[in-house]
């Protein structure tokens, strides 16, 4: 069984398409017919599954060799006090007893009177993943960047698009291991540097082509939020500066000057729950940002009026197009639903711009529909169609007349679309052909359903409130 | 991992039985509900005992990165401040000095008394110390009724990590204090500190120019920690010897604080550290 893609990205060409599936990376040409599409190169991450504890083990280790180290030059050193010496090993290592040796921080300056050994996970331990968790093009088209899950990296490659060579298409610049896992990136708009938003609310900038890794320890965030980041994009404001926008689990969107993000320009307050993705859409010249989450509505926003708080140009409700599409799979968890469990909750996953017909198409975490809203030069939303789906959408990606859908169907994976003249959408004619092909590349394979990595996670960032 | 200790120890195997601190919280927490209803009616009549400090006693440490039950305006605009501050004159005046993390609200009584003018507001993140906070402002409120003293201070329970833009609009604050907070002495706890890098610039939005932002501590490692921080960050100096030394709230913060006043008897050693904000350079 093929898995199927969890995330996809086309170039702003239209002509080249990203696909990701479990720890690879393809890169498809489309022919010029746009009938078929062939497969340029991949890349495989063959990071070490169990790199983090392995990591974790090795500090362990030098810790424990130089305590040992240690011990040995105090014994040689003095020989009367070495009685006072070996009371206070003693009753160190007797509390050392009492806790399990995988459980010690690095941090602490515990004795440790045995080898460290190597936690490797039971049978009974929680799955491991290592898969792609994002994916990103710099605004040149001509770096892609990508984050991993168990190493908590940032990879950066040069495509080279026209390479004979399948293995030289993807060229590795680097990868910036990081201390908390990103999770999600952008670039400066000269694409000098790559921004990373992590999970612990830091922001940090990076050189795109600088090949030099640093030690994760000494990277320094450029700005900071005491909440999980989702989404970060840079922008130009009114006057013409370069901001950095991020958006977090608190509701907050802030806007940041950049690279002199230590001043903060203004903060977007809005939203009730937390922010999953937001977009400025380049048919409104970067002056609207849209953003939705978990929130019952979709916020349009005038992020450079002068006026603060005059900022939010229109709230438009989305309660009414999902309400009746709630299924099991969106009923709240257990511990926190009512008597008669059947509470239930949705989220907006991604908005995706669709430049040709100054559209966005809105998809919600577990809901097979695309939803097609209008979206004017000056902010204002409205919501225009409905294009059911066979199954529940994982990502999409859209660019020139492509649209392109990822879904959870096993078969299936890929949906086609073509934007029309007439701003609506059409199911492309090549969509079988063109799934075909892919689907060949595709050398993500799985035994069953149990092996797919977590592909809707969105809705966990949902806060449950309880002290 | 449950911060903050809502259920003591002795009363989990009694359920029906509320402890005694917890009785105490409660009766307290009814006679003031029923104290906001007849307003008007017999004040002198209500007592005017402070509340005792033992009954609301909570562990030092709460984790601001978890999801409390916060009660927090959507934006600084939707912000109603007339119910912390009901009977304060000046009713349109903005909060200009928060004290965060404002523990059993000694800094905060003291700075009432003297900016009597000025509204001030408590953060804090414990809920039982709140309530503490809330207790003892009722009780001053009520025996100074009729020179109206203590109108202008009030507290809140709120994660100033997390939300402190959303109460505060942008230069809206004089002064903030960060009195004895938290030293999170483990290295991979350092991010939850409220003095970081990253968070001194949500200070720096908050504050106006030229306002002063005072750091005090018992901790010589805490204090070097954001001394550096505050040092670096290219929107704080820091103030002459002279002018802490002059500064009267240094004077309060040292003294008057809970915390402050335990290190003295303790026979320990302040460390003090406060920064004016400077203007934002040309972008």
């Amino acid at each position: 069984m093929k898995h199927p893609f969890q995330h996809v990205l086309l170039d702003k060409t239209g002509d080249y398409f990203f696909a990701a599936a479990i720890n690879s990376v393809f890169l498809f040409k489309f022919t010029s017919d746009g009938n078929d599409a062939k497969l340029l190169g991949s890349w495989t991450d063959e990071v070490d599954p169990y790199y983090t504890i392995r990591k974790h083990h090795r500090e362990l280790l030098e810790q424990y060799e130089e305590q040992q180290r240690e011990k040995a030059e105090k014994e040689a050193s003095s020989s009367i006090s070495n009685e006072q010496v070996n009371k206070n090993n003693k009753r160190e290592i007797n509390n050392q007893n009492q806790i399990p040796e995988e459980q010690i921080p690095s941090s602490t300056k515990q004795i440790m009177n045995k080898k460290p050994k190597l936690p490797l996970p039971g049978p009974g331990a929680p799955p491991t993943y290592t898969y792609i968790r994002d994916m990103c093009l710099s605004r040149n088209n001509k770096y892609l960047i990508v984050t991993t899950d168990n190493d908590k990296a940032v990879v950066v490659f040069d495509i080279n698009y026209n390479a004979i060579n399948n293995e030289e298409v993807f060229k590795l610049i680097k990868r910036q291991p990081m201390s908390k896992r990103p999770s999600a990136v952008s670039t400066s708009m000269d694409d000098s540097n790559i921004i990373i938003a992590d999970k612990f609310g830091d922001v940090y900038s990076i050189s795109m082509t600088d090949p030099v890794v640093e030690d994760d320890s000494k990277l320094i965030p450029i700005l900071g939020h005491v909440s999980m980041l989702t989404c970060v994009q840079n922008s130009i404001d009114e006057n013409g500066n370069e901001v950095i926008m991020t958006a977090d689990r608190d509701e907050h969107i802030r806007i940041s000057y950049f690279p002199k993000s230590y001043i903060i320009k203004k903060i977007l307050f809005g939203h009730k729950e937390f922010i999953s993705c937001f977009s400025l859409p380049e048919w409104c010249d970067g002056k609207v940002l849209i953003s939705a989450g978990g929130d019952s509505f979709i916020c349009s926003w005038l992020w450079q009026n002068k006026d603060e708080f005059s900022e939010l140009k229109s709230k438009i409700s989305i309660d009414s197009l999902v309400k009746d599409k709630l299924n099991d799979k969106h009923l709240i968890p257990e511990k926190f639903q009512s008597d008669e469990g059947n509470l239930v909750e949705y989220c907006i996953s991604k908005i995706i711009p669709l430049n040709k017909s100054q559209q966005l198409v809105i998809i919600f975490e577990r809901i097979p529909s695309l939803f097609v809203f209008d979206l004017t030069k000056d902010g204002e939303l409205s919501f225009v169609k409905e294009y059911p789906v066979s199954n529940d959408i994982i990502t999409a990606t859209s660019s020139k007349d492509k649209l392109i859908i990822s879904s959870d169907e096993m078969g299936q994976c890929l949906q086609f679309f073509t934007i029309n003249d007439d701003k609506t959408l059409s199911i492309s004619s090549h969509s079988d052909n063109l799934l075909k092909s892919i689907d060949n590349a595709n050398n993500a394979v799985i035994g069953d359903i149990e092996e797919l990595i977590p592909l809707f996670n969105i809705n966990y960032l949902r806060k449950r409130r309880e002290h | 991992m449950s911060e903050i200790q809502e259920v003591p120890k002795e009363e989990t195997n009694t359920v029906t039985v509320p402890s005694k601190r917890k009785q105490y919280r409660l009766a307290k927490q009814e006679e003031r509900q029923t104290k906001h209803v007849k307003i008007a009616e017999d004040e002198s009549a209500e007592s005017k005992s402070l509340p005792k400090k033992r009954y609301y006693r909570q562990r030092a440490h709460s984790n601001p990165f978890s999801d409390h039950k916060l009660d927090y305006p959507t934006s600084p605009e939707s912000m109603d401040w007339s119910k912390l501050y009901p009977d304060f004159g000046n009713g349109d005046k903005p909060v200009t000095i928060a004290d965060i993390g404002c523990g059993y609200g000694g800094l905060l009584v003291s700075l009432a008394e003297r900016f009597p003018e000025r509204k001030i507001l408590g953060m804090e993140i414990r809920v039982q110390v709140t309530e503490y906070v809330e207790e003892r402002i009722r009780a001053l409120r009520e025996s100074h009724s009729e020179i109206g003293k203590f109108n202008n201070c009030a507290v809140i329970r709120a994660n100033s990590m997390k939300f402190l833009p959303n109460f505060f609009k942008r230069s809206q604050l004089d002064k903030m204090f960060f009195c004895f907070p938290d030293p999170h002495f483990k290295q991979r706890k350092h991010k939850a500190r409220i003095i970081t890098n990253t968070l001194i610039s949500e200070y720096a939005y908050v504050l106006k120019e030229g306002g002063i932002l005072y750091t005090i501590t018992d901790v010589l490692d805490l204090h070097e920690w954001m001394k550096k921080h505050l040092d670096e960050h290219p929107l704080f100096e820091r103030l002459t010897p002279e002018q802490e030394a002059n500064d009267e709230c240094v004077d309060i913060m040292t003294n008057a604080t809970e915390e402050g006043k335990k290190v003295s008897r303790n026979k320990g050693s302040k460390y003090i550290a406060c920064y004016t904000r400077l203007p934002n350079p040309t972008i």
